[in-house]
């Protein structure tokens, strides 16, 4: 096998990377359909998806532990053989693909409804694929060298809004708590680990092999982890405490429309602006994360030796199916309801399961062989 | 405006065709030619076809279908109440 990456990554990149990652291309519309299944008690369910999913990301990790020198999709070539193995990794392709076309779509349907209604959703999809066509071709180490200085600004975005928020806060919206009992709560967490957990598997196209010390890096990855979900929890929570479950569970973007509440000697309104600009670089992270995935994937599968040639025409699949991935709103809330959990439990549980059983199987044997 | 749509298209492969194949066929690397073709004929074939208003499928219905047994199940989840 070529080795084609040299990249090298600091584990505080990491870190950076998995807490945009988890805070996710999601975080605009999640409150929405968490609040209409858990009410007041999204926090809970947070809660309780954040402590579940550490679990999630301890397999991860240890996968990338014990093969530190393979990228995810060599790890499926290496235990599922040449023929299942390259079928599971086509699908794994073609569903980075897809994901990354969802974050595209995301982005265009919140500008065309509420920002310009009358200009057309195409040309924002291909600015964003342009630019996300270019990322790519600098490459993983520009990338997230980029991210990291947008972090500090990003953080400070998130906790100035917060902040200027609390004028407006109304601790009695979280109140009752747990009034139907547990299920609710559950269920409001099943949404939240398949939305801001799970995708996290495709951090393992980049974890172990674009380090050089795994150990510090796997650190790296929990922390990162562990601050998205707070930022999350933070985010949601400060969200319902604003307007109230009802409320929140009725808006399509209830953080942005949160953020239209700050209001602070009438010099500070109307920030939701920079609200908008959060959340649009965070999806840009995601959105590479997984473009990279499924490319760099794709390269893996060929055998090439470089992934670059790829981008350009990847990028024009992505603008023509960028229309077409979700057909309409309610296309989207159903299939991110009943398809979405299914198909990252798979993806982000079985496989990575199933690929760590079969590590720890190997490495048994490797040490005493029978 | 659908003519446009498809000149500029064309345009675009042809100017990466014309940048990018040169420089694949010096290194002599013809397993990434060919891949290169295949999607960049895929893409184009694809966005000429969209611009044409012709039904191209949709991926999210694959992975829809594939987890269309367990539907019902899902939808009982997350149903409220």
């Amino acid at each position: 096998m070529h080795r084609m990456v040299k990249t090298k990554l600091s584990p505080r990149q990491l870190m950076i990377l998995a807490s945009g990652f988890s805070f996710g291309t999601t975080p605009l519309v999640l409150p929405s359909s968490m609040a209409k299944l858990a009410g007041p008690d999204v926090w809970l369910s947070i809660l309780f998806g954040m402590a579940t999913g550490m679990l999630f990301i301890w397999i991860y990790a240890k996968l990338g532990e014990l093969n530190p020198d393979k990228t995810f999709v060599e790890d499926i070539k290496l235990y599922f053989g040449k023929w299942a193995g390259g079928l599971v990794v086509v699908l794994f392709i073609i569903s980075a693909l897809v994901l990354t076309d969802q974050a595209v779509w995301y982005m265009g349907d919140f500008i065309h409804t509420e920002f310009v209604p009358d200009f057309p959703v195409l040309p924002i999809h291909v600015l964003f694929i342009a630019v996300l066509a270019f990322a790519l071709w600098c490459g993983v180490e520009t990338m997230y060298r980029t991210t990291e200085l947008l972090f500090a600004f990003l953080f400070t975005f998130i906790i100035v809004a917060i902040l200027m928020l609390i004028p407006n806060m109304k601790p009695e919206n979280l109140l009752p708590v747990m009034e139907k009992g547990v299920p609710p709560v559950l269920k409001g967490s099943i949404l939240y680990i398949a939305s801001c957990v799970l995708p996290l598997v495709f951090l393992n196209m980049v974890y172990p092999v674009c380090f050089e010390n795994v150990k510090e890096s796997k650190k790296a990855l929990f922390k990162g982890y562990l601050l998205g979900a707070f930022t999350n929890l933070i985010t949601v929570t400060v969200c319902v405490i604003v307007m109230g479950s009802n409320l929140v569970s009725n808006i399509r973007f209830p953080m942005f429309i949160t953020s239209k509440e700050i209001n602070i000697f009438v010099i500070f309104s109307r920030i939701e602006a920079v609200t908008f600009s959060i959340w649009m670089s965070v999806s840009f992270i995601s959105a590479f994360s997984y473009a990279y995935a499924g490319i760099f994937g794709l390269a893996q599968l060929l055998k090439m030796k470089n992934y670059k040639i790829l981008v350009l025409p990847i990028g024009l699949l992505l603008a023509v199916y960028s229309l077409n991935i979700y057909t309409n709103t309610s296309y989207q809330i159903k299939w991110d309801m009943t398809v979405w959990p299914l198909f990252s439990f798979t993806l982000g549980f079985i496989l990575p399961l199933v690929l760590l059983i079969m590590s720890i199987i190997r490495k048994i044997k490797g040490k005493n062989p029978i | 405006m659908v003519l446009i749509v498809i000149l500029l298209i064309l345009g675009f492969a042809a100017t990466l065709s014309i940048v990018e194949i040169p420089k694949l066929l010096r290194t002599k690397s013809y397993k990434e030619l060919c891949v290169f073709s295949l999607l960049l004929a895929l893409g184009v074939v694809l966005s000429i076809l969209k611009s044409l208003e012709v039904e191209i499928g949709n991926p999210s219905d694959l992975f829809a279908w594939i987890y269309s047994p367990l539907e019902d199940i899902m939808e009982s989840l997350t149903k409220k109440g």
